[in-house]
């Protein structure tokens, strides 16, 4: 399957984070709360109109904010309901 | 409760035998307060200790120095927050990292950069109660034998495990010459995988290659001590879920909101009057509350004190105050004893207990960050994130430990930005209760012309501020904590140590206030400064010159200023500006040092010009508009 960015995933989707196009400073911050690539994250929700996204990693619920979630590419690798 | 001391220096060099660390939100302070017997401050949140707090544990008649450190991911510092903990960690003997079993692979990554720091360790599995309960079995003595360190399991809130986690950390050399070699690059090693059975290393960038080897070596060490058994969806999932969604999430924020106000408030009328009810007849009623008590009991004796002292007597005038009517008048006679104690006691403290009581609440069942989800998108146009709405809401409570909270934002230009609004347009309890109280009897909607006033203010600054303050301002990155059911005991602990804290700091500072008050009367001191001040304050604002009293007093106590408008005899519209200037003038001297503390003098100032033109702008406004 092809590369998305994670704001284009649907709600239940499971992804393969792939890379960040962003700087060091948001690198940093990611990684610290256990996002790199590799990982497997499941999209919880998308808050509209500029909100956070909220995925499931390893078990933990994590917000991450609009512009930063635009500069992660993932790898859709399928759907489970919520 | 013991003596705790809690600093907040931004580079501590301080010494210390044992280091608590660990990620946010793993119970470090909760394990803290159980080896130190100190009563701390704990909330289902990242960050609720913003600084760092010290005590003391005695063991086999030794005494040892413990600190919390506050909590970290990394010890690569991104806030300021791990620059604190990374300082501390330089100069501590020992350390205890804390860690969630519910949550292994998150917590090794910070666990392998504290062991290559090569000091003494022991790490912590904290909520290993939580752990069994959903279903995670860790192969302690497995992991233990992998990381080349002892491993504990812990239950923080009950104590299990706590006296042999001291036990053992004082028990290990403090040097350790090399660890396990567990953590040594391995190349052939299964990625573990929630959901495939894909094995193959990624592709992609490696920019961080010493770091992609520990992930993975995380991941073995994982999979070899933990066994997850299967697990049903449960209620609380569901609710985890529910309250993150867009539409179901937006009605439980509002919800939420709706009953936090209405249970601050019926729980502050009920302690007030000693009776609950929203209309008419009382549902449920005592036969005291605290303002019977000062108008039955306290009155009549206040009266027989004022007939000993004689009325025109300099002594009657501090203690008792004007008589009103030749009668006591608890807001408004403005003596020791009378106001001095009312205001503090009476009016002020049931809002200050109910405040504690529903943001406790809120904090401790994990609420709060999951609106600070919600309410990302308001505050991107603020120029800040969803998380700054913490330190906004404690900040109601009283401004000081709201500043001290916008430590867990990542920039100086967001703690900048946070501040300064609630230094603007953040009213304290304190106050808002004297509002309430006060302006309230000259109609609610008085009172709630009052709020949507500050609220604007509070947004459109916000967004000034957002296109004026040029800097990095981050994103929202947040780990959202598991809903919690409070524990009662340490939500009263908690309440209990912040009235206590409230009792201690306010009423001797509100009794010196009045007292300065009646002095300065005297001496007719006021006179001189309300010609000074009485362009702005009659011809901008439309406030009687008078008012300069009450103004200035404010930098004291706001709630002994409100006290203060009563004997002006202000209309309906003066009462509302006074209330809004008073809200945003100069914050009290006590925000006003924490303010210059926390920004710097620089920023400080920056912050008070910024006050004054906005107190201008809105007072002004408000008296053409009404």
């Amino acid at each position: 399957m092809s590369n998305t960015l994670l704001t284009e995933l649907k709600k239940g989707d499971i992804a393969e984070i792939i890379a960040f196009a962003g700087g060091v400073a948001m690198l940093a911050r990611l990684k610290a709360m256990g996002l790199s690539e590799g990982k497997i994250i499941k999209k919880l929700s998308d808050i509209r109109m500029g909100g956070p996204v909220i995925l499931l990693v390893d078990r933990a619920r994590i917000a991450i904010g609009k512009g930063m979630a635009n500069k992660i590419i993932v790898e859709k690798q399928g759907n489970e309901e919520l | 409760m013991k003596n705790c001391k809690e600093y907040c220096a931004a580079h501590p060099k301080i010494e210390s035998d044992i280091l608590l660390v660990g990620h946010p939100n793993v119970g470090k302070s909760v394990l803290f307060s159980r080896i130190t017997g100190i009563k701390t401050i704990a909330s289902n949140y990242p960050g609720s200790t913003v600084c760092y707090m010290e005590g003391n544990t005695g063991y086999n008649n030794e005494n040892y120095k413990i600190i919390d450190a506050p909590g970290t991911y990394s010890l690569e510092p991104v806030d300021d927050a791990t620059r604190v903990t990374v300082s501390l960690l330089k100069n501590s003997q020992r350390i205890i990292n804390v860690v969630d079993a519910t949550h292994l692979e998150r917590h090794l990554p910070l666990t392998i950069e504290l062991i290559e720091q090569k000091k003494s360790m022991v790490i912590a599995l904290n909520m290993s109660d939580e752990a069994r309960h959903l279903g995670v079995d860790i192969d302690v003595k497995k992991l233990s034998a992998r990381l080349g360190v002892p491993v504990i399991p812990t239950v923080a809130r009950t104590g299990e495990g706590v006296k042999e986690l001291v036990e053992t950390v004082l028990a290990q050399p403090l040097t350790r010459e090399s660890f396990s070699t567990a953590l040594n690059p391995h190349p052939h090693i299964p990625r573990h995988n929630e959901y495939t059975d894909k094995s193959s290393i990624p592709a992609g960038p490696h920019m961080h290659l010493k770091r992609d080897i520990v992930w993975k070596n995380i991941y073995e060490i994982v999979e070899s001590v933990q066994t997850l058994r299967h697990r049903h969806h449960t209620f609380r999932d569901m609710l985890e879920d529910l309250s993150v969604q867009p539409f179901w999430g937006f009605i439980v924020a509002v919800l939420s909101l709706l009953a936090s106000f209405a249970l601050i408030r019926l729980t502050g009328e009920f302690l007030i009057n000693g009776s609950v009810g929203i209309f008419g007849e009382p549902w449920f009623e005592i036969p005291f509350g605290i303002e019977p008590v000062f108008e039955k009991i306290l009155k009549p004796l206040l009266m027989k004190l004022s007939v000993m002292l004689g009325s025109g007597s300099l002594a009657h005038k501090i203690l008792i105050g004007n008589l009103i009517n030749g009668d006591i008048d608890f807001v408004q006679s403005f003596g020791i004893l009378t106001s001095g104690l009312f205001i503090p006691i009476g009016a002020v403290l049931p809002y200050i207990i109910s405040y504690y009581f529903v943001i406790s609440l809120l904090e401790d069942t994990g609420y709060l960050p999951r609106l600070a989800v919600f309410l990302d998108s308001i505050m991107h146009r603020m120029g800040l994130h969803g998380y700054a709405i913490i330190p906004t809401l404690l900040g109601i409570g009283c401004n000081v430990p709201g500043i001290l909270a916008t430590r867990i934002l990542e920039t100086k230009q967001q703690r900048f930005i946070t501040s300064t609004l609630i230094s603007i347009a953040v009213p304290c309890a304190a106050l808002q209760a004297m509002i309430i109280g006060f302006v309230g009897r000259a109609g609610l909607w008085a009172v709630a012309f009052i709020y949507a006033t500050l609220f604007i203010t509070w947004f459109v600054v916000g967004f000034i501020l957002k296109y004026t303050v040029k800097g990095y301002k981050p994103e929202l990155l947040l780990e959202i904590p598991p809903y919690r059911l409070p524990s009662f005991s340490a939500l009263k602990d908690k309440v209990l140590g912040r009235i206590l804290a409230f009792i201690k700091e306010a009423i001797p500072i509100v009794v010196l206030s009045v007292f300065i008050v009646n002095v300065l009367y005297m001496i007719n001191i006021f006179d001189y400064i309300a010609d000074f001040f009485a362009p702005l304050i009659t011809r901008l604002w439309g406030m009687p010159r008078e008012s300069i009293v009450p103004m200035l007093i404010g930098i004291l106590r706001k709630d002994v200023a409100v006290g203060l408008f009563a004997p002006l005899n202000l209309t309906v519209k003066q009462l509302i500006t006074g209330s809004v200037v008073l809200s945003m003038f100069f914050p009290c001297i006590a925000t006003f040092v924490v303010l210059i503390k926390e920004l710097g003098i620089v920023s400080a100032m920056k912050s008070t010009a910024i006050m004054l033109v906005v107190v201008t702008v809105v007072g002004s406004l408000i008296n053409l508009i009404l």
